[in-house]
């Protein structure tokens, strides 16, 4: 029963969440070839969800040289075509993990960090921004 | 037959070796000094100790998984554990075996400081930190020598927590143990300017790292009083940069869909993107393309103390490789 309570409370917060945040998009840069993105990839997964967070993953472009890694971590074999051809000229795809909000207007992924940080600063980052969470 | 095996090897490692020069390299004046297989756990990013004989692997897990760092003995080609609280980005402090760790973990476990000298890599396993400071909390760890003398090293670690950060100690050797002490507190570094992934060069004058205003790569003269002044904007974000032990170089990658061809950049034949290795020449304020590898990636380039440049390379059949070349006759 207290379990039903908790989910039910839960979702109450989830749904007043939702309703606050003005639709900020974080969009997440990421590589099987960089710990810290891994563990960057883990706290927005986790953590995420609750703060009903919309999150675009974007893949490291490289992809296809990961034969030498573990099955795990092993990726499509083919090119990640995540970022696009004006961010890796830009050099975002130099760097794992990258944090970036994305334009609701333009659709363009505007560089918030690059290089892991705690998921408490990304919040902080993003509330900089305007956004509400 | 067995007269012959040892040619064989020979041929084959000479092979081996031309066809990564051949396809590869930008200019005949550079040297492949050696190739190694780069067995067990290849991670992209990696240090290299001031003399090759040890390289600095992340652990390439979550942070749930294990607790280690890897070294990777250039002499046998094998990766050796070593047990930590922090999962990335082991670093050595400039002509020394000694290491600096930085933690993902909560305090108390913070910078790490390892000594590798006098040590068998198979008893990598076993060993303790030699200092671990709990006030330092902060990640991207890198590290300069202020001054060395015979059995004492003052050294400054710069890292990044919220901006970038720096802190001075002492590392004294005595009955070939080492110790170490705070010398300087930490203070913030570069405070004026807003950038991540900083690089200190081995002497502690610059630092090289991606300004998050601008959005480009710089590098900044570290003052006495944590102030830094721009003295070199790039147009582009560098991979991560490595100082040349004279600081007059800087090594990076760079991911893109074009190629050096010998006098400009021509799309890859697949195009598809590759990485590829760049020398930047503070005096001349050059950049000359080291590599032209089509397939795959090299990455993360690292200075040695004889001028030498090590980098991993990713071949697109999806074996690794670290590559050790001479370049000084190119970039001089």
């Amino acid at each position: 029963m207290k379990k039903l309570i908790f989910v039910g409370l839960l979702s109450l917060y989830q749904i007043a969440l939702a309703q606050q945040n003005k639709n900020c998009t974080l969009a997440y840069s990421w590589s099987p070839g960089m710990s810290y993105s891994m563990i960057g990839l883990d706290d927005i997964q986790h953590a995420g969800p609750f703060l009903n967070l919309q999150v675009i993953y974007i893949r490291d472009p490289l992809l296809k040289s990961f034969g030498a890694l573990a099955d795990s971590q092993q990726l499509l074999y083919q090119q990640s075509a995540d970022f696009t051809a004006n961010e890796i000229q830009e050099g975002y795809a130099n760097h794992f993990p990258g944090y970036f909000l994305v334009n609701q207007t333009t659709k363009k992924r505007d560089l918030l960090r690059l290089g892991y940080t705690s998921f408490d600063h990304v919040i902080t980052l993003l509330k900089e921004k305007g956004c509400v969470l | 037959m067995k007269k012959f095996l040892p040619l064989f090897i020979l041929s084959a490692s000479f092979i081996s070796l031309s066809a990564i020069a051949n396809e590869a390299i930008t200019d005949s004046r550079i040297q492949i000094k050696s190739v190694h297989p780069a067995n067990g756990r290849p991670q992209y990013f990696f240090k290299a100790s001031s003399d090759f004989k040890y390289l600095g692997i992340n652990s390439g897990r979550s942070r749930r998984e294990e607790n280690l760092a890897w070294i990777f003995d250039t002499s046998d080609n094998k990766t050796y554990p070593l047990k930590t609280t922090g999962l990335v980005d082991p670093v050595f402090i400039p002509h020394t075996q000694l290491m600096v760790i930085s933690s993902d973990k909560a305090s108390p476990y913070n910078m790490m400081f390892f000594d590798l000298e006098n040590q068998a890599p198979d008893d990598f396993i076993k060993i303790e930190p030699f200092y671990v400071d709990i006030e330092s909390n902060g990640l991207y760890q890198s590290v300069a020598v202020l001054e060395q003398k015979k059995d004492q090293i003052e050294v400054r670690v710069i890292f990044q927590a919220s901006n970038f950060f720096k802190k001075d100690y002492t590392l004294t050797r005595k009955n070939n143990l080492w110790t170490a002490a705070v010398k300087k507190d930490v203070q913030p570094a570069c405070s004026n300017y807003l950038f991540s992934m900083g690089f200190i060069s081995r002497e502690g004058a610059y630092i090289i790292g991606s300004d998050l205003t601008n959005l480009t790569s710089a590098i900044y003269r570290l003052q006495d009083d944590g102030a830094c002044e721009k003295v070199t904007d790039f147009s582009y974000i560098t991979g991560k940069g490595s100082f040349s032990y004279d600081s007059r170089y800087v090594a990076f990658h760079l991911l893109s869909d074009k190629v050096w061809d010998g006098s400009g950049f021509i799309p890859t034949p697949s195009g598809g993107v590759v990485g590829n290795i760049y020398v930047y020449d503070r005096d001349t304020s050059r950049t000359l393309p080291i590599t032209k590898y089509t397939e795959g990636a090299t990455l993360y380039p690292d200075f040695l103390a004889d001028g030498t440049l090590v980098y991993v390379f990713y071949d697109a059949d999806g074996t690794v490789r670290y590559v050790r070349l001479d370049v000084s006759d190119y970039i001089k």
